[in-house]
């Protein structure tokens, strides 16, 4: 009886396994095409290409990792529960993106959250506002996540980026760790070219003044 | 045709210029003076304009304006443009050549390529285990066709033990439900056979007192004389013919209305 389910899983493994190998040679389009006529495994084989990229955009937005994972869930249930709507003239990419972009962008702005950045808010400016609102990693020693979080984000860089202002910290994000164009990501974010590029510009003026005190 | 009494306007007199005027405009000119002497007028200035001939500058005009053109960017400091072809490398070498002799754009340039190469290396991030299985519980995969429905639910159920167990529980309940019908009408066929003939029986009697007693309704109608002495023969075929071609007409009607769009048509609709 053993051999034999040992077998059917096998068979089914093997097969679910074909699937896979098939859809990752596919375009993004492609395998968009196959999920809107209502294949598990496209829809699948677009969550496995995009789930860190997504994860890691909306983390580095949020700065949490407990609001991120929910956040890239509802990301992509909005995506795939759409995807019908979803035009292939434009990158998949681009649009996943926009989404979870969005989503962070919407959850900073309900929050204000001021007890996200490890550094304490940005616009905090007396020590006692950047006191009250440091994450206090120290105090939840004992969540293997909050550890995480904080070797996740705890380089200079990464706390350096938790600084900008919400719209520079997209922009630089889509621009050098996912690497868009200018062009892709002022279509994103529903932004003229020449702002995205001061945004942009300005971003990395702030990150080298933050970084400034490593190089010397 | 009439002519139009109004005059020209400008946009349509560029028109008559290139021959693109519509021919119930183009005949106003015919009529009107003044258009037409206005018409002439711009085609005389157009002409000449064209015949102007071209004037050469002098040899040395190309070496002047390169001159400056190399001159000017070269000293000015590194704009935020002038950074991010740097760092693509892609700045031409006119304004590169601005770096040997500007300490100040040097450290700007390259503190830029440590921060995008810093930023360019930040590694992915993964999210906790699972997401797809969270993601899917929650996504409505559409149904187009029998067949994706079929896939739809063998892959559920082959995704987790729990539908496997489902699957194969179903499967051994129709299973013996079938093969015990089977063995049970093996042992009773005399009654299942008297059952059948005695519901067949009683069937026919109340399909044909049925039919008595409408035709007996029918018949005792006032109007059905009179319908039946104007339904000849060659009527009820002309008739006949008339109901088969509109009910043809009507089933290809509804096939086209309710055909699906194609993957391609479905996709092109906005």
């Amino acid at each position: 009886m053993n051999v034999v389910r040992f077998k059917v899983a096998s068979q089914a493994a093997s097969s679910l396994m074909a699937e896979r190998l098939d859809l990752a040679s596919l375009t993004d389009q492609e395998i968009v095409a196959l999920a809107v006529e209502g294949r598990e495994a496209a829809y699948r084989e677009l969550i496995r290409r995009y789930e860190r990229p997504v994860f890691s955009l909306i983390l580095r937005m949020v700065r949490d990792r407990q609001l991120a994972e929910d956040l890239s869930q509802e990301t992509f249930i909005k995506a795939m529960n759409a995807i019908a709507t979803y035009r292939p003239e434009f990158k998949f990419s681009s649009w996943i993106f926009k989404i979870a972009n969005n989503a962070a962008i919407d959850q900073l702005r309900r929050r204000s959250v001021q007890t996200l950045s490890l550094d304490g808010a940005p616009n905090a400016t007396t020590p006692d506002e950047i006191e009250a609102t440091v994450l206090q990693v120290g105090d939840r020693s004992e969540s293997a996540l909050a550890v995480l979080e904080a070797r996740e984000l705890g380089s200079s860089i990464e706390r350096a980026i938790g600084q900008l202002r919400p719209e520079y910290r997209s922009c630089i994000l889509l621009r050098h760790v996912e690497g868009l164009a200018y062009e892709e990501i002022a279509q994103l974010l529903d932004l003229p070219l020449g702002t995205v590029k001061t945004y942009i510009h300005r971003a990395r003026h702030e990150l080298r003044d933050s970084l400034a005190h490593l190089r010397d | 045709m009439m002519n139009s009494p109004l005059h020209l306007v400008n946009e349509e007199l560029d028109l008559w210029l290139d021959g693109r005027l519509p021919t119930a405009r183009a005949s106003h000119l015919e009529t009107c003076e003044e258009c037409r002497t206005a018409a002439e007028e711009i085609r005389e200035v157009t002409q000449q304009l064209a015949r102007l001939p071209q004037v050469s500058p002098t040899a040395l005009f190309a070496d002047r304006v390169m001159a400056r053109v190399t001159r000017v960017p070269a000293a000015a400091h590194f704009s935020a443009e002038d950074l991010d072809l740097w760092v693509a490398g892609i700045l031409p070498t006119v304004r590169e050549a601005h770096l040997r002799g500007c300490a100040e754009c040097q450290t700007l340039a390259d503190a830029e390529r440590v921060l995008v190469m810093q930023l360019q290396a930040l590694p992915l991030l993964s999210p906790g285990q699972a997401l797809a299985d969270r993601v899917m519980a929650q996504v409505d995969l559409p149904v187009t066709s029998l067949a994706s429905a079929w896939r739809l639910w063998r892959t559920r159920l082959a995704a987790t033990p729990e539908g496997v167990g489902i699957a194969a529980g179903v499967a051994v309940l129709l299973g013996g439900s079938v093969a015990a019908s089977a063995a049970w009408a093996a042992g009773h066929q005399e009654l299942i056979l008297g059952t059948v003939q005695g519901i067949r029986a009683q069937g026919e009697q109340w399909f044909w007192q049925g039919i008595t007693l409408a035709s007996g309704a029918l018949e005792s109608q006032a109007w059905y004389a009179a319908l039946r002495t104007a339904l000849t023969p060659g009527r009820l075929i002309a008739l006949g013919g008339v109901v088969v071609a509109l009910y043809a007409a009507g089933v290809l009607t509804l096939r086209r209305l309710i055909a699906l769009p194609s993957s391609q048509a479905a996709r092109a609709l906005p």
